[in-house]
């Protein structure tokens, strides 16, 4: 399927990547850096700020979408001597690398939306919370803040305005919890990290118990054009309530992995058939997962539906941080679910049991399934420990980890039904059940399978039909490859 | 780099002064190689070293050759973008090390097309 017209990038978050050099701060300035800055300081008050991003329309580009300007009105009623704004770069989703290349491209625009943000909700001290397995992007931030401080375009008297802000990095320890902003402010001060139960919100009591506005790095790189340009441009770019643009990393099996910037309201299709330039291989699409472990699987069936928060919520995912992993006719749902399930059970911190138990009785559960031993009461349970799990985990990644398995049984129901009854993996990925044969009527008897076999599992004598030995087979599917015939199928 | 820019308006004035020193330039061509973590995994700094040789071997010491951030297009890394030869920058794809002195030698100096050209869907807002 081809799209009517070529679609479009539109680059805002990633104006600059790729454009400038990351760590010349004169490049930089010369593609605008600090110029929203020096215009909030100068020409604004920080209520202007505030109302410039609320008008806006912008919305956390982190995962739930909880609008910007919101966050910074509370922030900036709090009356503390200490208050920080918080940059969460612990991006931590399989296949999502939006973050990392928005600070490894462009660090300025991240620092300059930091300050503006300061400015906006009476905060001195900035911290970035990254995590160590970015060294490059720690590099050029370290760099970019060194040439920034060294410009007078941040630390002491900032553009001769008298505002001071200064910024200073945090090393995470790659542990997915922690982009949650309870658990990540608690490793920040040297804790575990684990989450806590919200109130109070980090506006209130944050970092050090002080007052902390904690936005991603994508929302922070918006900031800086939504000054120069505008609320009322920003805002008509986008849905009714998503507003602006979204970056996401495509990965998978699509033909042109990469990373993509649409405004919000493009559908699925025309991102992954226009852009993503559509399957690899020529294979039938089956789904794109967005959102990561917190997220679901999209089938076909919404593929025409305009991408914005709100959407994506109504049909069991999420927007997440941007990560999209597209899947083809070989991918099983069951599997996927499983993989994301183990990832989460790995990732979990322990603190609260639902989230602790709860995601190792769903792996358990989902192994049984694909091992071939499940029954229909297996995927009634699986329902009800996930319901249990979003409506009483501490926090958002216990609540949200089994989306995965909701959507697959909502949407792929099918297959978990061809697993659990008919004990057949229809895509052949699970191997506990799959069966190589061959069919008699086809197979010519040449023999060309039986000496690509590694395992030496096929054997017949020549120009009759070939058999396989089901216990030194090992399921790799060289055969299926090889044979000129069709005569080898999976059952 | 010792300034200070002790003014909203000192820092307009930088930029502007920024803007025009690179429109004054004989020959205002700008290679941009994406140097991300992952394009560094693809052999983008050796690429970026063989069009320095190039540069150098040719004596286009006015040619700008610049070290960014991804570009967005991985499928398709190393990848260089040219900017100032066509009306609109070009973009390279899977680019080696023969393939960045083709750039210089052919694209660059000749205006001959080189055949590592890759379609670009995006644009700034």
């Amino acid at each position: 399927m081809s799209t009517k017209e070529p679609v479009q990038q539109l680059r805002i978050a990633l104006r600059n990547c790729g454009i400038v050099n990351p760590r010349d701060i004169d490049d930089c300035i010369a593609h605008d850096a600090y110029l929203a800055l020096g215009k909030c300081l100068t020409e604004m008050t920080p209520q202007e700020v505030v109302q410039e991003v609320l008008d806006s329309g912008l919305r956390g580009r982190g995962g739930a979408g909880f609008p910007t300007g919101k966050k910074w009105q509370i922030a900036a009623t709090y009356d503390a001597d200490v208050k920080y704004v918080v940059c969460n770069a612990d991006e931590g989703d399989p296949g999502a690398f939006m973050d990392r290349s928005i600070l490894e491209g462009d660090p300025h625009s991240v620092l300059e939306a930091m300050a503006i943000c300061g400015y906006a909700i009476g905060a001195h001290e900035g911290r970035i919370y990254i995590r160590a397995e970015y060294p490059l992007a720690v590099n050029r931030l370290e760099n970019a803040i060194a040439q920034a401080t060294e410009y007078g375009l941040l630390g002491k008297d900032i553009m001769g305005t008298g505002f001071d802000f200064n910024i200073e990095i945090t090393l995470g320890a790659g542990a997915f919890v922690c982009g949650e902003e309870t658990a990540l402010l608690h490793s920040m001060e040297g804790k575990r990290g684990e989450p806590s139960t919200k109130p109070p919100y980090p506006a209130e009591s944050g970092f050090m118990g002080k007052p902390s506005n904690v936005n991603n790095v994508e929302t922070f790189a918006n900031i800086p054009t939504i000054i120069n340009r505008g609320a009322a441009w920003f805002s008509s770019i986008g849905t009714e309530k998503s507003k602006g643009t979204k970056v996401f990393a495509l990965a998978g099996k699509i033909n042109n992995v990469g990373l993509v910037e649409v405004p919000m309201g493009t559908t699925l299709r025309e991102i992954i058939y226009g852009i993503g330039g559509g399957i690899k291989g020529g294979k039938k699409f089956k789904a794109v997962q967005t959102g990561g472990p917190s997220g679901g699987c999209i089938s076909e069936k919404h593929l025409d539906l305009p991408i914005d928060y709100d959407n994506l919520v109504s049909i069991g995912s999420m927007m997440g941080s941007g990560g999209m992993i597209i899947m083809d006719e070989d991918d099983c749902m069951v599997s996927i679910a499983k993989y994301y399930l183990k990832f989460s059970e790995g990732e979990s911190c322990g603190r609260c049991t639902p989230c602790r138990i709860g995601t190792r009785r769903i792996s358990e559960l989902l192994n049984i399934i694909t091992d071939g031993r499940g029954k229909m009461e297996h995927i009634d349970e699986l329902k009800r420990i996930s319901r249990t799990m979003q409506d009483t985990a501490l926090c958002a990644l216990g609540q949200s980890a089994p989306n995965p398995v909701l959507s697959t049984i909502d949407t792929f129901w099918d297959e978990y039904v061809a697993h659990v009854v008919d004990k057949r993996c229809p895509t052949g990925t699970c191997r506990k059940m799959t069966r190589y044969q061959i069919d008699p009527a086809r197979c010519t008897g040449c023999s060309l399978c039986s000496r690509n076999c590694p395992a030496d599992a096929i054997s017949g004598v020549l120009r009759s039909p070939f058999s396989i030995d089901q216990s030194k087979c090992i399921k790799c599917g060289t055969c299926i490859e090889k044979c000129n015939f069709g005569a080898i199928s999976i059952g | 780099m010792s300034e200070r820019l002790n003014s909203y308006d000192a820092l307009k004035e930088k930029r502007e002064a920024l803007k025009k020193a690179a429109e004054a330039q004989t020959r205002p061509v700008e290679i941009r190689v994406a140097l991300g973590t992952c394009a560094i995994a693809t052999g983008a700094k050796e690429v970026f070293d063989a069009l320095e040789d190039a540069l150098r071997a040719n004596n286009l010491d006015d040619v700008t050759l610049k070290a960014t951030g991804c570009m967005g297009y991985c499928y398709a890394e190393p990848t260089v973008e040219v900017a100032g030869i066509a009306a609109e920058p070009v973009m390279f794809g899977h680019v080696d090390k023969k393939i960045a002195r083709d750039i210089v030698e052919q694209y660059i100096m000749k205006q001959e097309p080189v055949d590592a050209r890759i379609e670009t869907c995006h644009v700034n807002a």
